[in-house]
């Protein structure tokens, strides 16, 4: 039993099942490292990501193209990144606080959309939602694993990792990411530098707002073609936790992504082992307290620190 | 006029801030090759009238004109392109970028239009520090690097945005004397080489040091157009306060008493592990000033930590104060026991910027000094005693309600000194009192030391200005690397070998 356990967790099944789930995060912490590396103050990636889902379905549904769906869940991922903006930059709220309502309030206004848009409640199903078809590599076929894992999956599986190189290049290899990550590290030298502060944090947050609409769309539109109440289940917050640990490194990131995916298709993998759910459902997000406890037993250098400068 | 003969006027600058009149009709004349200095205590608007230059401020009066032509920047990148490039005080640099990352940033070279040229950036970068005789390594970061070494990034920086006027805030404030020496040989290289040099400070020293011209500002107008060699130090002095003042501290000779502080083999770790105080051995006495000089991070730290409990002292060691053994005991104890201190850190770790003057005016002090009842405030009590902080210290403030943070830093670090000077301390432990705070300020700080030291106190005076430390000490002792060495009586040995006990310790003192 316990050698079938771990036998099932290295098969390609749980990869492919991981690659799959991960998806979604790496999309979005992708984006979420713009937002990080800026120092936004944007914690309200679960609510970008789940309104993206129900757009994503509404999108799809009326269009009966899932590419219609995630382009609509990409532009209202750039309303609510708008919104947040002009709160938070230009009215000076506090953005801890607007993060928490932004999170708290898409629950509820999915919730009500699912219910004025399809007059249903918890789940709405429908042939008129057009999933993203599977694509299909005849060159990996002769190779049974990699097959399994890489083959057959949605468009955007593929684009995730593209997107995250294409991340990483901005950030590191041209003007634009060096002066948006100064602007994260010292705005007062970037300003006297001539960067426009404001400019750089709003350009970061309309990617974080895209592209965790993009990475909310996926999850009605991988093949399940249904919406459903609170569908992103703290995925979005998997997004935040990748990007905080990943510090803001789009690949280091995307590792980060992987790992939680993982853990995701774990749950699913062991409860055909009738380990209770409650238990698999914890997974994870004991995962995400193990990286930060590895992470900070890393950093820990004993001792309160009574000068203060590590604040 | 002599539009050809300056590089750059700036004529009847005025900049209010609300009811603030930073600069008020200031003109400022350049010329082309010339180091300039402005000059001025801290809030006469020299700052102010540099931050216009660089388009950091909009002025609400007044023409810039450069190479003899009006110019009107829409934001400090415009005026970076137009050649002024400046060095802020606090350094603008990215600690977690490069070094070149720091020095191209917002001035990137670029191929096929999107991508960063490192190479590129990278040879020029090293031409300009090839021409101008720096050495920076180009590919460490910036966190690594020690101060003066972040000071030559600075100046490469403005160098490589193509600058022909570099303005230098108070650029000695982090410098040991030695240097200062090497900042004003770049900066005279500089000057020959045909850049031209804007250089704010209030040290006067510094002024006659490396000045061609000086322009005097005092409540953000110009009280003075002078050259170096037809004005004095108390001269300058005078433009600058308005008044004449003491630069020299005014000591009279003093009865030193028992002893009132033994460190013995004191030694602390620092939270890397690292030793960074070994084995120190000193005693403060009665009616003594002790001056701890040393570059920066040579251990004073430490030493002030140990002494008031904020680090654990090494197996071994042992602190007595006043007679009883205080290694063991914590921060509070030692409070109570008259032990006050004035930290380093005015706003991080002296007082509350958010809070107002009063309550900055007790902290520390509610406990042992029984501000309070068994539950509340005293207020009574407490109004009355920060009244005499305010008048007894010349603390300027509308009113005791006043939040702390609106106070000037010369006005807040008389409040912190008086606060713990009040109190019936016997030990003060005095860390760069003076630092970022102006000649009228820095005089009356001094003679306040000097009273209490003359009134049955002692104080362990921590200063990285090392003519503060030869000033004011009755004994200096040299930390060097976390040994402490003996720099003598007052005036036994002159800022030249002190500056060389701080670089080398003992060994360089025979050289």
């Amino acid at each position: 039993m316990f050698w079938d356990v771990i036998g099932t967790c290295l098969s390609p099944v749980a990869a492919a099942a991981a690659l799959r789930l991960s998806c979604p995060l790496i999309i979005g912490s992708t984006g979420g490292c713009f937002n990080e590396k800026t120092s936004t103050g944007n914690l309200a990636y679960e609510c970008f990501m789940l309104t993206g889902a129900f757009f994503g379905a509404y999108g799809s549904y009326l269009t009966g193209s899932p590419l219609m769906g995630s382009l609509l869940a990409i532009v209202s991922g750039l309303v609510l990144a708008a919104i947040y903006g002009v709160l938070v930059y230009h009215l000076n709220c506090n953005a801890i606080i607007v993060s928490v309502a932004y999170n708290s309030a898409a629950w509820a206004l999915t919730t009500l959309l699912l219910v004025v848009v399809w007059n249903t409640r918890g789940q709405f199903n429908d042939p008129s939602i057009v999933s993203y078809s599977n694509l299909e590599w005849a060159f990996l076929k002769p190779f049974p694993a990699l097959d399994m894992i890489f083959n057959y999956n949605i468009l955007m599986v593929y684009f995730a990792f593209a997107f995250t190189f294409i991340g990483y290049i901005v950030m590191y290899k041209t003007p634009f990411g060096l002066r948006l990550r100064g602007v994260g590290i010292n705005p007062d030298a970037a300003q006297a530098a001539g960067i426009n502060v404001r400019k750089y944090r709003w350009i970061c947050l309309i990617i974080m707002g895209a592209s965790m609409g993009l990475a909310g769309s996926y999850m009605p539109l991988c093949g399940m073609s249904l919406f459903s109440e609170n569908m992103t289940r703290g995925r979005g917050f998997l997004c935040l936790t990748s990007t905080l640990v990943g510090k803001g490194h789009p690949i280091r990131t995307m590792f980060v992504a992987l790992l939680f995916g993982y853990a995701n298709a774990m749950t699913l993998v062991l409860s055909t082992y009738g380990i209770p759910t409650q238990i698999i459902g914890m997974l994870p997000y004991v995962m995400v307290l193990i990286v930060l406890l590895s992470v900070g037993i890393k950093n820990y250098k004993g001792g309160a620190d009574i000068s203060g400068d590590t604040l | 006029m002599n539009g050809d003969e300056y590089i750059l006027e700036m004529r009847n600058i005025t900049k209010t801030f609300g009811d603030l009149v930073a600069n008020d009709g200031v003109t400022l004349r350049v010329k082309k090759g010339s180091v300039h200095a402005l000059v001025g205590e801290n809030g006469a608007g020299k700052s102010t009238l540099m931050n216009v230059l660089a388009c950091l401020y909009k002025q609400d009066y007044g023409d810039i004109v450069l190479n003899g032509r009006h110019v009107h920047f829409r934001n400090s990148r415009d005026a970076a392109r137009s050649g002024i490039g400046m060095v802020h005080q606090e350094f603008m640099l990215f600690k977690d970028l490069t070094v070149l990352e720091n020095i191209m940033y917002g001035f990137e070279e670029k191929t096929a239009w999107i991508f960063i040229n490192k190479r590129k950036t990278k040879r020029k970068i090293k031409e300009i520090c090839e021409k101008y005789h720096f050495n920076i390594p180009l590919e460490a970061k910036v966190n690594d690097l020690p101060v003066s070494m972040l000071q030559q990034v600075e100046i490469v920086k403005v160098l490589y945005k193509g600058a022909d006027i570099i303005v230098l805030d108070e650029p000695t404030s982090v410098l040991t004397p030695q240097g200062v020496e090497g900042l004003f040989d770049a900066i005279r290289f500089l000057a020959r080489s045909g850049k031209t040099i804007i250089f704010i400070t209030h040290k006067l020293k510094e002024v006659f040091a490396v000045a061609d011209t000086i322009t005097v500002l005092r409540d953000g107008r110009v009280t003075g157009n002078v050259r170096p060699e037809d004005v004095n130090e108390n001269e300058l002095a005078r433009l600058m306060v308005g008044r004449e003042v003491m630069l020299q501290a005014d000591r009279s000779a003093r009865e030193l008493g028992g002893v009132f502080l033994r460190a013995e083999d004191v030694s602390v770790r620092d939270k890397d592990g690292v030793l960074r105080l070994k084995h120190a051995n000193f005693d403060i006495r009665e009616g003594e000033i002790v001056g701890i000089a040393g570059v920066a991070g040579s251990g004073q730290q430490q030493l002030v930590e140990a002494i008031f409990g904020l680090s654990g002292v090494e197996e071994g060691g042992k602190i007595t104060f006043l007679g009883q053994d205080i290694t063991r005991a914590e921060p509070r104890e030692r409070r109570r026991m008259g032990m006050g201190y004035v930290p380093q850190d005015r706003l991080g770790v002296g007082a509350n910027a958010l809070g107002t003057v009063w309550e900055n005016s007790i902290m520390g002090y509610h406990i042992s000094h029984g501000f309070k009842s068994k539950v509340f405030l005293r207020h009574k009590e407490i109004d009355e005693f920060t009244g005499r902080v305010v008048s007894q210290f010349n603390v300027k403030t509308p009113n005791i309600y006043e939040k702390l943070g609106n106070l000037s830093g010369g006005n807040i670090q008389k409040l912190i000194v008086g606060r713990e000077s009040i109190q019936d301390n016997r030990l003060l432990i005095v860390e760069d009192p003076t630092r970022g705070i102006d000649v009228g300020a820095v005089e009356f700080v001094w003679a306040k030391m000097l009273e209490i030291a003359s009134s049955g106190r002692a104080i362990l005076l921590v200063s990285h200005e090392l003519n503060e430390v030869m000033q004011l000490s009755d004994r200096i002792l040299v930390v060097y690397n976390g040994e402490i060495f003996d720099g003598g009586r007052y005036q036994e040995k002159n800022d030249r070998e002190i500056g060389l006990l701080m670089l080398g310790g003992g060994e360089s003192d025979a050289g």
